[in-house]
C-alpha cells in the first residue's frame, strides 16, 4: 500500500520541487542581473496560463502521441532512480536500465518536432540531437566508471556504500577525475548556458518549441521540471553520497543547482559544433583517464 | 586648368554620341542628356569600354507641365572616381503605364530600381524578368509619386479615422484655424 | 468592444487571477515604437517581475503588440500571426499611430485605426511612450483580466465578417488565411 502511495505523489512532489528550483534559478539569474526578478512560484503561473488555453492548434495524432511519450519516458526514468524513502523499483533496475531510459524524452520530442514541418523547429531538434550525443558518451562513462570502481551497477549499492563510510567515501573525493567530467557534461544534459544552443530564442524561435504552444507547452514545462530534478538527483547518487532524509535531499540539490546557475548566469552560448568539440575534448578526455586509473 | 580629368572624359565620349549634350557640372560629376533611344547603347559603351562599372542609382522626375517622365541613370567609375548621369525623357501616359527598356541584363540590380520605378510612377520596363511591386504589396492605388496624385484627399477618403471632437478642436475650428 | 462582466463562475475567477500573472509578449517589432521594448525588458524598468517575458513565436504569446505604424504591407502578416496565436489573446496598441493615425496621419499606406483590423484590448498613448507607461498600462490589462473585462478575442470569433470585409477592403484582394476561423470557433464553443 506504501508502494502504491509513493507511485502515485513522487511525481507531484518532485514537481513541485522542480517548479521551486526554476523559479529559484530565474529569481538568483535575475538578482545577478542586478533586477528584481519574478516571484518564486511564477513557474507555476506559467504552467497554469498554458493550460488554460482555449483553443489549440494539434499536427496530427503522431504530435500528441509524441508529448505523450516525452512526459511519459521522465516519468519512467523517474521511478528507477531511488529518492530518500522510496526505492521500490531501484531495486530492479539500475545504472545501465537508466542510461537507457533518459534517451527516451529526446526521442519523444524528435518523433513530435519533425511531425509539425516547421524548419526552425527541424534545425532546433537536429542541434539537441546531436548536443545528445556530445554530452551522453563522458556521462555515461562515468557511470560505468562509478560501477567498476564499486564492483556494482545498482544505484542503491551505491548510496549505500557513500552512505556507510561518511563524506570521505563520497564518489567525488574518491575518484574526483571523474566527478569533474560528470559535472560537465551535467551543464551539458540541464540545457544551461554554455550549452543552450537547442533552445536559442533568438536565432530560431525556441527551436523545437517553435510550434507547441497552450497545453503541449504546459506538459513540456512539467516534464523539464521533473527533468531537472532527475538529473541533478543522478549525479547527487552517484558522486555526492545520495541523500538520507528530504532535508539533506533538497539542501544539496539547491547547493548543486546554484553552483551549475552561476555558471549559466554569465556565459554566452557555444555553437553546436563548437560545443560538441568541447565536450569531447574535456570531459570525455577526463572520464577516460578517469576510467584508466580505476583499471590499473 | 581645371576639371581636366573630366573633360578628357567628355571629349572621348563625344566622339562616339554627337548628338548628346555633355556639360561638366562640378568637379566629378558630369551630366548626359541623350534621346531615349540611345540609351541601351550609351550603357553598353559604360559598362563594357569606358569602366564605369557600378550602376548607382535609376531615379525619376515627373514633368507634368511637358507630359513627360524623365529618367536618369548614374553611373559611378571606380578608378577615375566620376559620377556620369545621363538624363532621358518619356511620353507620360494619363491612364497606364509609359513603356521603356530594360537595362537588367547589364547590371543585375537595375531590377529593384526599376520595379522600385514601375510601383511608384507606372513606368513599365519591358523585357525585365520581374516587374512586381515590393515596396507596396497588397495595396491598390494608383502610383504615388506622380504628381497629380494627392496624398491627403486619398488617404481621407480611402482609411477610416476615428471620430474625435474634443472642445478645444472644435474652439480652434471655429475660430478659424486648424485643419480638417 | 468591451463586454461587461457577466456570470463568471468561481472557477473561472480562479484561472483569471492565477493566470493574470504570467503574460507572455510577442516580441514582434512592428514600427519604431520597439526602441522603447529593451529599456522596458532590461534591469532599469524590470518588466519580468510582473510575470511578462518576450517570447518569439506567436504559438506561445498571449500578448500582440503593436508598436508604432503599420503600412499596408505589415498589416497583412500582422493579421496572419494574430491569427495563429491561441486564445485567451490581447492586442495592446503602442503608440499613437494605432489610435488615429499619428504621425502619419495623411500617408497613402498605413493603416489609421488598428480597431477595425483586429479587436484592441488598450491602448498605451504617446509617441513613443517611456517604460513607466508601458509598465503601467501592462498593469491595467492585468486588473482588467482579474476583473473578467478583457473579452476581446471573443470579439474576432464572433462578429468575423465585419474584420474580414475591412481587411479585404485595405489589400488587394481577398487574403488567404492558414486557420479557418468559423471552425475554429465552433469547435472551441467561443
Amino acid at each position: 500500500m506504501n508502494v502504491v502511495l509513493w507511485i502515485i505523489f513522487l511525481p507531484i512532489i518532485l514537481f513541485v520541487i522542480g517548479t521551486f528550483m526554476l523559479g529559484y534559478s530565474r529569481k538568483f539569474i535575475a538578482r545577478i542581473e542586478r533586477r528584481y526578478g519574478p516571484p518564486i512560484q511564477q513557474v507555476f503561473y506559467d504552467i497554469f496560463k498554458l493550460m488554460n488555453k482555449k483553443t489549440n492548434i494539434s499536427h496530427g495524432w503522431m504530435h500528441d502521441f509524441a508529448i505523450l511519450m516525452l512526459l511519459g519516458g521522465t516519468l519512467l526514468t523517474m521511478y528507477f532512480i531511488p529518492v530518500p524513502g522510496f526505492s521500490y523499483f531501484a531495486q530492479y533496475g539500475d545504472v545501465l536500465v537508466i542510461m537507457y531510459v533518459l534517451l527516451i524524452p529526446a526521442l519523444g520530442m524528435a518523433l513530435g518536432v519533425g511531425e509539425t514541418a516547421n524548419p526552425n523547429g527541424s534545425i532546433g531538434i537536429s542541434r539537441a540531437l546531436m548536443m545528445l550525443a556530445g554530452y551522453d558518451i563522458p556521462f555515461f562513462l562515468t557511470f560505468i566508471g562509478m560501477a567498476m570502481l564499486n564492483n556494482t551497477t545498482s544505484m542503491l549499492d551505491l548510496i549505500h556504500l557513500q552512505q556507510a563510510g561518511g563524506i570521505a567515501t563520497w564518489g567525488i573525493i574518491t575518484n574526483p577525475i571523474l566527478g569533474v567530467a560528470a559535472l560537465i557534461a551535467l551543464q551539458g544534459m540541464l540545457g544551461e548556458k554554455p550549452f543552450e544552443v537547442m533552445v536559442a530564442p533568438h536565432e530560431i524561435a525556441t527551436g523545437p518549441m517553435t510550434e507547441m504552444g497552450g497545453k503541449y507547452l504546459g506538459i513540456m514545462m512539467i516534464q523539464h521540471a521533473i527533468g531537472v530534478v532527475i538529473e541533478l538527483t543522478i549525479y547527487i547518487n552517484l558522486f555526492l553520497g545520495g541523500a538520507v532524509n528530504w532535508f539533506e535531499y533538497i539542501v544539496k540539490l539547491f547547493v548543486l543547482f546554484t553552483l551549475l546557475l552561476s555558471v549559466n548566469a554569465v556565459f554566452g552560448r557555444f555553437r553546436t559544433d563548437d560545443a560538441v568539440r568541447f565536450m569531447w575534448k574535456i570531459p570525455l578526455p577526463l572520464a577516460i583517464i578517469g576510467v584508466l586509473f580505476i583499471i590499473f | 586648368m581645371e576639371y581636366e580629368k573630366e573633360n578628357s572624359i567628355v571629349e572621348m565620349m563625344q566622339m562616339q554620341f554627337p548628338e548628346a549634350a555633355f556639360k561638366v557640372k562640378k568637379e566629378r560629376r558630369i551630366e548626359v542628356r541623350l534621346p531615349s533611344a540611345r540609351l541601351y547603347d550609351f550603357a553598353v559603351r559604360m559598362q563594357k569600354k569606358w569602366n564605369f562599372l557600378h550602376l548607382s542609382a535609376i531615379s525619376c522626375v515627373d514633368w507634368i507641365d511637358d507630359g513627360e517622365f524623365e529618367l536618369v541613370y548614374h553611373f559611378w567609375n571606380y578608378d577615375e572616381k566620376v559620377l556620369v548621369m545621363a538624363k532621358i525623357r518619356i511620353p507620360r501616359e494619363e491612364e497606364g503605364d509609359s513603356h521603356f527598356e530594360t537595362i537588367s541584363n547589364l547590371w543585375q540590380p537595375a531590377k529593384f530600381f526599376e520595379r522600385d520605378i514601375h510601383e511608384m510612377f507606372g513606368v513599365y520596363f519591358d523585357g525585365s524578368e520581374d516587374m512586381e511591386r515590393f515596396i507596396l504589396t497588397d495595396w491598390n492605388g494608383p502610383p504615388p509619386m506622380r504628381k497629380d496624385f494627392i496624398t491627403r484627399e486619398f488617404a481621407l477618403n480611402f482609411y477610416h479615422y476615428r471620430d474625435y471632437e474634443p472642445q478645444w478642436l472644435k474652439d480652434m475650428m471655429a475660430a478659424g484655424e486648424g485643419n480638417e | 468592444m468591451d463586454e461587461k462582466m457577466t456570470q463568471r463562475s468561481v472557477w473561472e475567477k480562479i484561472a483569471a487571477k492565477l493566470s493574470k500573472r504570467s503574460l507572455w509578449m510577442l516580441h514582434y517589432c512592428t514600427g519604431c515604437g520597439a526602441i522603447e521594448l529593451p529599456p522596458t525588458m532590461t534591469a532599469r524598468f524590470d518588466m519580468e517581475r510582473f510575470g511578462i517575458n518576450p517570447m518569439v513565436t506567436p504559438r506561445q504569446a498571449d500578448i500582440l503588440l503593436i508598436t508604432g505604424y503599420l503600412s499596408v504591407k505589415t498589416l497583412k502578416r500582422v493579421v496572419l500571426t494574430y491569427e495563429q496565436m491561441q486564445a485567451p489573446k490581447y492586442v495592446v496598441g503602442f503608440g499613437s499611430c494605432t489610435i488615429n493615425g499619428g504621425m502619419y496621419w495623411n500617408s497613402y499606406a498605413t493603416m489609421k485605426s488598428l480597431d477595425r483590423y483586429i479587436p484592441v484590448e488598450t491602448y498605451i498613448a504617446g509617441c513613443m511612450p517611456r517604460p513607466e507607461a508601458i509598465i503601467y498600462s501592462f498593469n491595467e490589462l492585468i486588473a482588467k483580466i482579474d476583473r473578467g473585462e478583457a473579452n476581446s478575442w471573443k470579439d474576432y470569433y464572433n462578429n468575423y465578417d465585419f474584420y474580414r470585409e475591412n481587411q479585404e477592403h485595405t489589400f488587394e484582394g481577398p487574403i488567404e488565411t492558414y486557420n479557418d476561423i468559423k471552425a475554429d470557433a465552433a469547435l472551441f464553443r467561443i
